[in-house]
């Protein structure tokens, strides 16, 4: 070993601690996956990158639980269902890392070579195992098989990396951009970021506060602050007509789904009870303010309204946190009904890239009683593949989840058609509206790029540094991509 | 509850809040955007949007929205235009 060598040997630590199953996300599906990849005894990590377990929909619930439970009514009874679970998942011997923020999953070189072909899955113990690599030079053994996969991740105490044997991406979603004129002014938040803030912080918005766009969130966020004691000015739906109709012929299987329509119909009640106004169908929304939200003004039933505010939250629904699967390029697909990016996994969330598995809202928008099934199932699926258990066993304790599965995706094709954002609020038609916050780009200058000849996502980067910025493009590629699209193939 | 000082102004608030509760909390904004110099505040709360990106105890682009509100904590907003990263 040359000195320089040497002295960059603590940049790249030869022996990566070895586990049989790295988790990334520790919300509903996350913690079914570890409490299940446990009962299989499988040695499981858990990366979350927020400080407790629970991911968006329990947010900071075991503090909450324990320490302000006079506060639990605020957020509804399915909020409180996460603190058994926090509470089972701390106990269930996996290795949880809180505050750790994964960079990068990397496929070992024999693992990529390995990799079968798209939709063929095979078990990556084993065969791929090489035995105990010991590094000539430091005599350390680097514990790597052939089928390791590498998670590369940041806490506290730096960057640092793990190997596992599968990786199970559950980073959920985040809720869709809804690129509004003046969505950047602060005093705009979306309406996640709300449910957050008192969560964590028991902040609620400055009032006068409305609420614009439309989805189950917007409804549920508008009740906990009344519970909370702000009453909204205003609840500006987006949603049109069109989508009420389009759903119709979905109801039949939405009341088969356990609850929801009754939780949505409660929800309502308790907004038309409160007094809260609501415009549904509003149009050509558009926040104003010098250096923060002051009005929010919008069309409804041929009127103009303009209504003053301190803080306006946003929502029209959530998509995949695609960020992790997209690098390592799994197979895709695009889901016109949710309007978003897909893995293509098969029924135990497995990817066309061996050893990745995505299960939850990561995968496709299903919301926490499915992503608690979808990550019992990867969790079983991968002790499969580990020969923890044989397939008998393995579809016997899968039959629960499965079922439940069904029975709570029966109800996505109305809430899917019922809350598609309108194509006004996906591309802004002001030119100068911003759709990259990273990089500030508005869309009138990417329609000038598409004019010129720019036709994918890609060359648009290069040109215009949207979707080049700290987000990687989690706020602006839908909406440049469909800017794109829609420029290019008018029909 | 935990205080800490954001631009100078003390900001008390509970202890499981984040940096970026305390920057919302005290109407102060994050940063200054980077090719307009628009003024912009933590948007999206689960480290998502990156808009809440501050200066903790002279660490600059930290992610307020992930990093837990402590005593002693000196936050401020960024507000240079720097020259872009060129990650991403």
């Amino acid at each position: 070993m040359t000195d320089s060598a040497r002295s960059d040997a603590h940049a790249a630590p030869l022996d990566f601690e070895l586990f049989d199953l790295a988790i990334i996300g520790a919300g509903p599906a996350g913690i079914a996956a570890a409490l299940e990849a446990r009962a299989q005894r499988l040695r499981t990590v858990v990366l979350d990158a927020q400080p407790a377990p629970g991911g968006s929909a329990w947010r900071n619930v075991e503090a909450v639980t324990t320490q302000r439970p006079q506060d639990l009514f605020v957020f509804g009874p399915d909020y409180a269902d996460g603190f058994p679970i926090a509470q089972r998942f701390r106990r269930c011997g996996a290795d949880y890392r809180a505050g750790a923020s994964v960079g990068a999953i990397e496929l070992a070189v024999s693992a990529q070579a390995a990799a079968p072909q798209p939709g063929v899955y095979m078990p990556a113990t084993g065969a791929l195992d090489t035995g105990p690599d010991i590094d000539p030079a430091t005599h350390i053994e680097r514990r790597r098989t052939g089928a390791d996969r590498r998670v590369h991740y940041t806490d506290s105490r730096g960057e640092r990396t793990l190997a596992a044997r599968h990786v199970l991406i559950a980073t959920g979603a985040f809720e869709r951009a809804m690129p509004l004129p003046g969505w950047t002014l602060p005093g705009v938040l979306t309406c996640g970021a709300a449910h957050v803030l008192l969560a964590t912080a028991g902040l609620v918005p400055s009032h006068p506060v409305a609420i614009v766009g439309s989805g189950p969130l917007a409804l549920q966020v508008a009740a906990q602050l009344l519970r909370a004691g702000v009453k909204p000015v205003a609840v500006v739906e987006t949603m049109p007509l069109s989508n009420s109709l389009g759903a119709l012929r979905h109801l039949g299987a939405a009341v088969l789904a356990p609850g929801y329509l009754a939780k949505g119909l409660s929800l309502s009640g308790a907004l038309r009870r409160a007094g809260v106004p609501r415009f549904a169908g509003a149009t050509e929304v558009r926040i104003e303010g010098a250096a923060r939200a002051e009005v929010v003004a919008f069309r409804h039933r041929g009127r103009t309204h303009r209504l003053p505010v301190a803080t306006v939250l946003l929502h029209q629904g959530q998509v995949p946190d695609a960020q992790l699967w997209q690098s390592l390029k799994v197979d895709r697909y695009w889901d016109a009904r949710q309007w978003c990016f897909r893995p293509d996994v098969d029924d135990w969330g497995n990817t066309s890239c061996a050893g990745i598995v995505v299960a939850g809202d990561g995968a496709g928008i299903g919301g926490t009683e499915a992503a608690l099934c979808a990550g019992e199932l990867a969790a079983l699926s991968i002790a499969w593949q580990q020969r923890r258990i044989d397939t008998r066993e393995r579809d016997r304790r899968a039959r629960r989840a499965q079922r439940a599965l069904r029975a709570h995706s029966s109800m996505r094709p109305f809430l899917d058609r019922l809350y598609l954002p309108p194509p006004a609020s996906r591309v802004p038609s002001d030119d100068d509206t911003v759709v990259c916050r990273c990089e500030d780009v508005c869309a009138g200058e990417l329609r000038a790029l598409v004019a010129q000849g720019v036709r994918s996502l890609e060359q648009m980067k290069a040109v215009s540094r949207c979707a080049m910025g700290a987000c990687g493009g989690r706020l602006c590629a839908l909406t440049a991509a469909e800017l794109i699209a829609r420029a290019t193939r008018p029909a | 509850m935990v205080t800490l000082t954001v631009d100078g102004e003390p900001c008390t608030l509970p202890r499981d809040a984040s940096v970026a509760a305390a920057v919302l909390q005290r109407g102060s904004i994050a940063r200054t955007s980077a090719r307009f110099g628009n003024p912009r505040a933590p948007y999206c709360m689960i480290g998502v949007c990156f808009e809440c990106r501050v200066e903790i105890d002279g660490v600059r682009d930290c992610l307020a929205c992930l990093v837990l509100a402590e005593d002693g904590m000196k936050v401020r907003s960024q507000h240079e235009i720097q020259p872009s990263s060129g990650a991403g």
